[in-house]
C-alpha cells in the first residue's frame, strides 16, 4: 500500500517529459530546497495555465507483479523493487516487526519454509511508501526414487532381462539426473536398466538420483536364481486374521483352496489327518463329520518335471511341497449357535472388526473424509470407522478390495428370500447421465465358532453380475506404499496389470492416500471384481457410473430401498437376502442367519479426475427390526 | 468417490436426478415474528437428501434459528436449497434440485406461493413485480417468470450451450441490460437486454466463472475457478476478473495460480471493497492494482464455502461447510478483521440473503 500525497496525472507526466533535462545531480539539488522555496521555484506558467509542484514522497515499484515472491530453504533471495522519489530516502525491510535489512535492495536467507510476509518501508522528509510482499519459503525438493518390488525381495532368473522403471518425483528441479550403480560401479545414466546376469549369486544395484536440492539413494538387492522358487499355502481370513485355520458346522462342506507359485503344471493330492482322500483338484471341499479338529495337508506337485536321472545310481524327483490347514467343526449345531433378537437389540451395526481400505483420496482426509489424524493404529480407525457409521456419515473404502466388516448384537435371521433380511446404505444415485453407483460386493459369515469373531467363513452374496463374463473372482490387487508424501499410490493385480490410485492435490492434499494404520510397506486385497461400468460422456464431458442390475452395496439397483431422493430425505440404501449366499463355485449355501457382514469394493477403475472408484457406507440395519 | 467431489465443485451440480418432484409432508408448525434487519442462509444440504434448511441470524442480536422454513411451515424445504432473494417484501427461495422456488414471507417464513415447473433452477433476478429471471443448471434457457401469479411465462435462448451441459448464474443489472455469468462447463458472461428479453452480447472469459457483482463504479467483477484437473473442459489458473459493464470489455486480469480455487466475488455496501475466496478470504479495493499478499481472513484448512457482506454495518459473513456432512458454521467478522461472532446453522451453508 503506498501513502502519498496526491499527484495530479498531467503534473507525473510533464515530470517524466522533462526527465532527461535533469541530471541526477540537479534533481537531487531539486530536491533538497525548502518546502516553500520549492513550491515558488517549481510554479510556472505555461501558455495560461498554473501549475504547481508538491513535494514528491518516495514510491516502490515491485519487481513482481503479485507482490509474492519465492525462495528456498538455505538459498539467498534477492528483492530488488525499483524506486521513485527515494534519493534520500531511508529504506527497512521488516518481517514481524524485526528489521531484515535497510537496504534499498534485500538479500536475504530464510532457514525454515513458510510464508514470509516482509513490510517495505521507504520515507523521505515528505513522507513514506509501503508495500507488504510476501516470501514463499519452500523445502528443499530432492528427488525422490518410487521402485515397486515384491514385499518378500527381489528374485531374478539367470540368463533373464529385467528392465527397471523406477518412477521420479521432482525430476522437474534443475540439475535432475540419474546414476545406476551396480556394487557400487557406475553402470547407467539413463532413467531405466537393463539388468542382466548369467550366474546366480546375489549383487546391489543402486539407484541414485540428484537435483539441485539434493540426492536420493534407493539400494536393491538383488538374488539371481536359476529358477523362481515355488510356494504352496493357504490365505488368511483377512488383513487382521491371519490365521489360515478354519471353522464350519458339522455336515457343512467347506472349501480349501491353496495358492501356488512357480508352478507350471502343478498336482494336488490331499490328506485328512495323514489320510489320504481322493480329491486331486485344486479345491478340496472338506466335510466334517463329527466335531473336532482336523489337520487337512495338500502337497503339490510340478507336473511338467519329470524324475530325472542324475547318475546311474542317482534319480532327482519332482519337487513337492505340502501346506497344511486346520479346520474346526463345532460341537454345537448352527440353531444352538443362533443369538437370537432381544427386547433391547440394536437394528444397526454394534462393532466393527475390521476396517481394511484400499488406497484413496478420502483415506486418512482430516478435511471432507472425516478423520482426525490420529487413526494411526487399526484399533484407532475401527474405534472411527464405528463412531462415523453410528452418525450415517460415510466411511470410504478406496480403491478396489478395501473392506469394512461390522457385526451386530445377534444374528440376522434369514427369513427365506420372502424379503430382504438387512440394509447398506450408501450414496449411490441415479441420473440422466448415469448417475453414481460404486458397486461394493456384500459377504456374509456366520459365526460357527462362537467366539464372536469373523474369524469363520466368509460367503459372497450373489448379485447380477455373478458368473458373468467379465466378472472375476479371486483376483488381487497389491498395493505399495509411495517413497514419498504426496504421491500416487502404485499397485499391481493378479492378471499382471498395473497401475496407480492417483494423487489429486487439488482436492485432497493430505500426505499419503495409503491408510496410516497399514504398517506393511505393501498389503494384498482379494475379492471379486466387476467389470466398470464407468464412463465419460462425450457430449457433457461429466464421468459417470452407471448401476448395475442389483445385489450390490452403494448402487441403485432393482433392489435399491428407496432413499436418495429429495422426498424421503433418507439415505440411498440397498436391501440384501441371505439366500443368496454362494460357495466360491457359485452354488448355493444355505444359511438360517448371519452374525457378519462384510463390504468390499468391487471395482478397480478410476474416473478421471474423480479419481478411482470406491464404495462409501453409512450404516447397515437390520430389516426384521 | 466423486459425488462429494461434485458437491465440491458445486454442491448441488448434478441436478438432474431420479427426484422428479417432492412430497412435501406438512407437520406442526411453529409462530415466528423476525421484524427488523436480519441474514437468511441457505444451507443446502446433502445433494439427494433432501435436508436443505433455512436459517435466519439476527446480527443485533446474536441470535440464529435453524430450520425456520420447516419450523413455520411444516414441510421440508427440499434438496439443495441453493440461494435466496429478497423482492418487494418477499423472500424467494431458490431449491434447485427439488425444481421450486418458493415464496416466504420473510417475517413469519411463512410460505406465500411456489413457481414450479423449473428444471433446475439457481438464481432469481427481479426486473419488476411481474418479471423476473430465473437461471439453470444444465438448461440452456433462462427462465422468464411472473412472479405475482407464480408462473414461468417464458424463457430466454443462451447461444452455443448444449441443454444437457448448459449453466447460467447469478445476474447483476447495468440500466436496461442483466449480465449472467455461464459457469459449469462454461466460460462467458452473457448481456441480455431486459425490453426484448434476448441475449445481445457475450464475453469469453476464463474457465468456469464462479460469480458476479457490480461495483460503484460500474465494473462488473467475476472470478473464474479455472476448472480442474483433468477436466474435459480444461484446467487453467483461475482468473478474478474486472469488466467495464458500458463497454463490456475486459478492463483488469488478476491470475491466481493453477490449482487455486476462487469463488464467491463479493461487495461491501458501498460497492468499493471486493471480496472473495480463494483457500481463505480475500479482500482488495476496487481500484486497486493488485491483489493483496496477505489473505483477509486465512485457510485454516476447513471449506469456506459463502460469503457475504453486512450492506449496513460492513461485517463479513463466512460459511464454513467443514466437511460438508455435519452441521456448517458462519463466522462473522467486523471490517477490521475481528471475529464477533460464529454460530451453527444447517449442513453446507452456501448463500445469505439480508433482510
Amino acid at each position: 500500500m503506498m501513502h502519498t500525497s496526491f499527484r495530479p496525472q498531467w503534473l507525473a507526466a510533464a515530470f517524466a517529459a522533462a526527465a532527461p533535462a535533469f541530471s541526477s545531480r540537479k534533481f537531487r539539488l531539486f530536491r533538497a530546497l525548502p518546502a516553500a522555496l520549492l513550491l515558488l521555484l517549481a510554479a510556472c506558467n505555461k501558455d495560461g495555465e498554473i501549475t504547481e509542484e508538491i513535494p514528491e514522497t518516495p514510491i516502490i515499484e515491485l519487481d513482481s507483479e503479485t507482490g509474492v515472491y519465492t525462495a528456498k530453504v538455505g538459498r539467498e533471495v534477492t528483492i530488488a523493487p525499483a524506486y521513485r522519489y527515494a534519493e534520500e530516502a531511508a529504506f527497512s525491510w521488516t518481517a514481524g516487526g524485526v528489521l531484515l535489512s535497510d537496504q534499498p535492495t534485500l538479500r536475504y536467507t530464510w532457514e525454515t519454509p513458510g510464508d514470509v510476509y516482509l513490510l517495505l518501508r521507504v520515507e523521505n522528509k515528505n513522507g513514506f511508501a509501503e508495500e507488504e510482499l510476501k516470501v514463499e519459503v519452500l523445502a528443499l525438493t530432492p528427488p525422490v526414487i518410487s521402485l515397486v518390488l515384491p514385499p518378500e525381495g527381489l528374485k531374478v532368473e539367470a540368463g533373464t532381462e529385467y528392465t527397471f522403471a523406477p518412477d521420479f518425483a521432482h525430476d522437474d528441479v534443475e540439475g535432475f539426473r540419474v546414476e545406476w550403480l551396480r556394487d557400487g560401479k557406475v553402470v547407467g545414466t539413463e532413467r531405466t536398466y537393463v539388468f542382466r546376469e548369467s550366474t546366480p549369486g546375489r549383487c546391489l544395484l543402486t539407484i541414485r538420483a540428484s537435483n539441485i536440492d539434493g540426492t536420493a539413494e534407493r539400494e536393491v538387492p538383488v538374488e539371481v536364481v536359476e529358477a523362481m522358487p515355488r510356494t504352496v499355502g493357504f490365505p488368511a481370513l483377512s488383513y487382521f486374521q491371519p490365521s489360515t485355520d478354519r471353522s464350519t458346522l458339522v455336515g457343512r462342506g467347506i472349501d480349501l483352496k491353496p495358492f501356488t507359485t512357480g508352478f507350471d503344471r502343478p498336482q494336488y493330492s490331499w490328506t485328512v489327518d495323514g489320510a489320504p482322500v481322493s480329491c486331486t483338484d485344486r479345491t478340496f471341499r472338506f466335510t466334517p463329520a463329527a466335531p473336532g479338529s482336523y489337520r487337512v495337508a495338500v502337497t503339490v506337485t510340478e507336473g511338467a518335471s519329470a524324475p530325472q536321472a542324475l547318475t546311474k545310481h542317482l534319480t532327482r524327483g519332482a519337487e513337492a511341497l505340502t501346506a497344511k490347514v486346520v479346520v474346526r467343526a463345532a460341537a454345537k449345531s448352527e440353531a444352538e449357535l443362533l443369538r437370537a433378537k432381544e427386547a433391547g437389540s440394536s437394528k444397526v451395526q454394534n462393532k466393527v472388526y475390521e476396517y481394511v481400505p484400499a488406497p484413496g483420496q478420502f483415506i486418512g482426509e482430516t478435511r471432507t473424509g472425516g478423520f482426525t489424524g490420529a487413526e494411526t493404529t487399526h484399533a484407532r480407525a475401527v474405534e472411527w470407522a464405528l463412531q462415523r457409521l453410528a452418525g450415517q456419515q460415510f466411511v470410504s473404502l478406496g480403491g478396489f478390495g478395501g473392506y469394512l466388516i461390522v457385526g451386530f448384537d445377534h444374528s440376522i435371521v434369514n427369513r427365506g428370500g420372502a424379503g430382504y433380511d438387512f440394509a447398506v446404505q450408501g450414496n449411490a444415485f441415479l441420473s440422466t447421465k448415469g448417475g453414481s453407483n460404486e458397486a461394493g460386493i456384500v459377504w456374509v459369515m456366520q459365526d460357527t465358532n462362537g467366539n464372536g469373531l469373523p474369524d469363520d467363513e466368509w460367503y459372497e452374496l450373489k448379485g447380477s453380475e455373478t458368473g458373468r463374463e467379465g466378472t472375476l473372482q479371486e483376483y488381487a490387487v497389491t498395493y505399495y506404499r509411495p517413497a514419498g508424501a504426496r504421491m500416487d499410490v502404485p499397485w499391481t493385480d493378479s492378471e499382471g496389470g498395473k497401475g496407480s490410485i492417483d494423487y489429486l492435490k487439488t482436492f485432497h492434499d493430505q500426505d499419503f492416500y495409503y491408510p496410516a494404520w497399514i504398517e506393511a510397506e505393501s498389503y494384498t486385497l482379494r475379492g471379486t471384481r466387476l467389470p466398470a461400468q464407468n464412463r465419460l460422456d462425450p457430449a457433457t464431458g461429466y464421468w459417470a457410473n452407471d448401476p448395475y442390475g442389483w445385489g450390490y452395496a452403494d448402487n441403485v439397483g432393482s433392489d435399491d430401498l428407496g432413499g436418495a431422493d429429495a422426498a424421503t430425505g433418507d439415505g440411498q440404501c440397498c436391501g440384501f437376502r441371505i439366500a443368496n449366499a454362494i460357495r466360491p463355485d457359485g452354488t448355493p449355501i444355505e444359511l438360517q442367519y448371519i452374525d457378519f457382514v462384510k463390504v468390499q469394493v468391487g471395482v478397480n477403475a478410476k474416473s478421471g479426475p474423480l479419481g478411482e472408484v470406491s464404495t462409501e457406507v453409512f450404516s447397515f440395519r437390520d430389516l426384521s427390526m | 468417490m466423486k459425488r462429494l467431489l461434485r458437491y465440491r465443485s458445486c454442491a448441488a451440480l448434478a441436478a438432474l436426478l431420479l427426484a422428479g418432484c417432492m412430497e412435501w409432508d406438512y407437520g406442526e408448525t411453529e409462530d415466528f415474528t423476525s421484524s427488523g434487519a436480519g441474514l437468511f442462509i441457505t444451507n443446502e444440504g446433502n445433494f439427494q437428501y433432501g435436508n436443505a434448511t433455512l436459517s435466519y441470524y439476527d446480527p443485533e442480536t446474536k441470535q440464529v434459528e435453524n430450520e425456520v422454513f420447516y419450523r413455520a411451515n411444516g414441510m421440508k424445504l427440499g434438496d439443495v436449497a441453493q440461494s435466496m432473494t429478497l423482492h418487494n417484501g418477499l423472500g424467494w427461495v431458490v431449491v434447485n434440485n427439488s425444481h421450486v422456488i418458493f415464496a416466504i414471507d420473510p417475517e413469519t417464513f411463512r410460505e406465500v406461493g411456489r413457481i414450479t415447473n423449473l428444471t433446475s433452477p439457481r438464481y432469481i433476478h427481479f426486473l419488476s413485480d411481474k418479471k423476473a429471471y430465473v437461471t439453470q443448471l444444465w438448461d440452456n434457457r433462462i427462465f422468464i417468470v411472473d412472479p405475482s401469479r407464480f408462473e414461468v411465462t417464458g424463457h430466454i435462448a443462451c447461444p452455443r450451450m448444449m441443454m444437457e451441459s448448459g449453466s447460467t448464474e447469478q445476474m447483476v443489472q447495468y440500466g436496461k441490460y442483466v449480465y449472467v455469468n455461464c459457469w459449469s462447463y462454461q466460460d462467458r458472461i452473457l448481456k441480455i437486454d431486459t425490453e426484448s428479453d434476448t441475449v445481445v452480447g457475450e464475453l469469453t472469459i476464463g474457465i468456469q466463472p464462479t460469480s458476479l457483482v457490480l461495483d460503484c463504479n460500474g465494473k462488473l467483477w467475476t472470478i473464474t475457478d479455472g476448472g480442474y484437473e483433468g477436466s474435459p473442459y480444461g484446467f487453467e489458473a483461475p482468473t478474478l476478473y474486472r469488466i467495464d459493464a458500458e463497454s463490456f470489455t475486459v478492463e483488469k486480469e488478476f491470475r491466481f495460480r493453477k490449482g487455486d480455487r476462487g469463488s464467491e466475488v463479493q461487495l461491501n455496501g458501498a460497492g468499493d471493497t471486493l471480496y472473495w475466496i480463494n483457500g481463505g478470504v480475500w479482500a482488495m479495493d476496487v481500484t486497486a492494482d493488485r491483489v493483496p499478499v496477505r489473505p483477509f481472513i486465512p485457510d485454516t484448512g476447513t471449506i469456506y464455502y459463502g460469503l457475504t457482506v453486512d450492506p449496513v454495518r460492513g461485517d463479513l459473513y463466512v460459511a464454513d461447510a467443514i466437511d460438508y456432512q455435519q452441521q456448517g458454521l458462519v463466522y462473522r467478522y467486523s471490517k477490521q478483521g475481528e471475529l464477533l461472532d460464529r454460530f451453527y446453522v444447517g449442513i453446507i451453508p452456501g448463500a445469505f440473503c439480508w433482510k
